[in-house]
């Protein structure tokens, strides 16, 4: 096997490169996903599936996911299909087109979670301006008041699908910094973000986390607040459903099964270390999670709408939670336009150094299979993000973002994170992947890992990937009525959805061509 | 709030806090990117 030239480019710093590794991993599902699942499955109850994923599921995922973009960036592979390739010692011709998916998922969520974050930094502006805060007489009509905003704001109702030009400019705002920074590099564009931004995420939350739990008694107190979401509900932990709804938060909240960590560890040098920093990232989100995702959204909620509406709220899903909900609660405190921005800022900013990880792959892959450079990658990047997240910015309301979520944000990852992991463990050998993972190493592993990593997580996925497979990924492909895309039950919505499902498979087909161009020139050239 | 609760936060939290204060000292303490190749 020939050694090619290694990635050019490195980290600066060992903080920066954690930093971006958790602005990665902590993004909007901390703060918004996490408290709504916590709520929905059983409160403290699903805490304890939720542990037993991030050990059995997250953490080895973690490791093996540093471990393949290592080994792959040693020989100049900076996207997954490469690293694919190098896993079976290019021996299996196959493995590289399974990549595509490490390279066109994330690319998918990149166009439409930048589209999401541009909503938050919408959202910032009017807490400055006070644009949406108290509209209406009492708690729930203000509530509401913030909900017609939000619809408006995202042309919900608009029957022709399109206008509104306030969105547009929020997202190429949004889309342009991410082009701008994603053009300087590793070290000067996408480190600097995180040594800046991640550091700036923590303190936000922090100090609207002491606001929040020194709230007055309203409708409850803060502490009804975390009662409600830590109290354990134990007929729940029989339930199937609440494991896999833990174990598949694991994957949002890490960013797993995504192609975006091994583009981040492939700029590392051989005897850089995986573990421990592996590790310092699994944990700085699990703390972003946890501590300041729990205490936030739910406890803000309970103490304005009280259990029973926060319980409601939370049945809505994560953006009534985290837009409405929050929004109509720091309108009603003291200082409502610096909490509101505070609020919605921190969340932007979660989601652009998630963005900025999410398009890495693309970029690398264009870098090494098409020969651009890196400002070329780049502008082609934001070009297609433009384009392509211009069909969700009109036709939000048509389930198009919901079918590209589902696809490439949910049950992609766990196809995923199961074909790295048998790659992983089966075919490169878990005797080689533990040295692998160890080679200059500053954490050794526990040795209960090793048997973890070839059985126990595969069967896990196995197993997570069949129920999700049979309940629903089936049903949401025929568009069937117990469909997990609620907009397949409207008729007007199915051409805009083959659409939505044409485009991605369009990308995939692009990705498949490029390989196969760039594999035919590289072997004319050995 | 329920004392188990209580209990229960209060644990987890401190678990992950715990977990992520270790690993970010070690990592300030570890060399830079780069440093131990040959």
């Amino acid at each position: 096997m020939s050694v090619q030239q290694p990635v050019k480019e490195e980290w600066g710093t060992r903080i920066g490169l954690v930093l971006a590794m958790a602005g990665n991993a902590v993004g909007l599902g901390n703060f918004l996903r996490f408290p709504v699942q916590a709520a929905q499955n059983g409160g403290g109850t699903f805490m304890i599936p939720y542990f037993i994923s991030f050990i059995l599921l997250g953490i080895p995922l973690m490791w093996i996911e540093w471990g393949v973009g290592r080994y792959g960036g040693r020989f100049g592979h900076g996207s997954v299909p490469g690293m694919f390739d190098v896993l079976t010692d290019r021996k299996k011709h196959w493995a590289k087109y399974l990549g595509v998916l490490g390279v066109i998922m994330p690319l998918v969520v990149f166009i439409y979670y930048t589209y999401i974050a541009s909503w938050m930094l919408g959202f910032s502006f009017f807490s400055l301006t006070g644009k949406y805060f108290g509209q209406g007489d009492t708690v729930e009509a203000r509530a509401e008041g913030v909900r017609t905003f939000l619809a408006n704001y995202q042309n919900i109702g608009d029957t022709t699908g399109t206008g509104g030009w306030i969105p547009v400019l929020f997202f190429g705002i949004t889309m342009v910094f991410l082009g701008w920074v994603l053009a300087r590099g590793i070290s000067g564009g996408i480190e600097k973000l995180a040594l800046y931004g991640v550091p700036l995420l923590f303190l936000f939350a922090v100090v609207l986390l002491i606001r929040i739990l020194t709230l007055p008694e309203a409708a409850a107190t803060p502490a009804d607040g975390l009662n409600f979401i830590w109290s354990p509900k134990w007929e729940e932990l029989g339930n199937a459903k609440v494991w896999v709804a833990a174990a598949g938060q694991m994957f949002f909240t890490l960013s797993v099964g995504m192609g975006s960590i091994q583009t981040y560890a492939s700029y590392l040098k051989r005897k850089d270390d995986v573990t421990l920093t592996g590790l310092s990232t699994a944990a700085t989100n699990e703390f972003a999670e946890v501590v300041l995702g729990g205490t936030l959204a739910i406890p803000a909620a309970v103490v304005f709408f009280g259990v029973a509406g926060a319980t409601a709220i939370a049945a809505n899903g994560s953006f009534d939670l985290g837009i409405v909900a929050m929004g109509t609660v720091l309108g009603e405190i003291g200082g409502s336009q610096i909490w509101g921005f505070l609020w919605f800022f921190l969340l932007f900013i979660a989601g652009v150094t998630s963005c900025v990880a999410l398009a890495s792959p693309a970029i690398a892959f264009l870098q090494e299979e098409v020969g651009l450079t890196r400002r070329n990658a780049a502008k082609a990047i934001t070009g297609l993000g433009i384009g392509m997240g211009l069909f969700h910015v009109f036709f939000l309301q048509k389930g198009v973002l919901d079918e590209w979520d589902y696809w490439a944000g949910t049950f992609g990852l766990v196809v995923f994170a199961a074909i790295e992991i048998f790659l992983f463990s089966w075919v490169f050998g878990i005797n080689r992947g533990w040295d692998e993972l160890h080679e200059g190493a500053d954490l050794k592993i526990p040795g209960f890992y090793k048997p973890v990593m070839k059985w126990v997580t595969p069967a896990f996925l196995l197993v997570l990937l069949g129920w999700w497979g049979w309940t629903q990924a089936i049903p949401t492909l025929m568009m069937s009525p117990d469909s997990a895309i609620a907009g397949h039950g409207d008729p007007a919505n199915i051409p805009y959805i083959w659409v939505a499902r044409l485009l991605m498979v369009l990308m995939v087909v692009v990705c498949v061509v490029l390989i196969k161009r760039s594999w035919a020139r590289k072997r004319l050239e050995s | 709030m329920d004392p188990f609760a209580k209990v229960f936060m209060l644990v987890s939290m401190g678990s992950v806090t715990a977990l992520a204060a270790y690993c970010m000292s070690r990592i300030l303490r570890s060399p830079p990117p780069g440093s131990k190749e040959d």
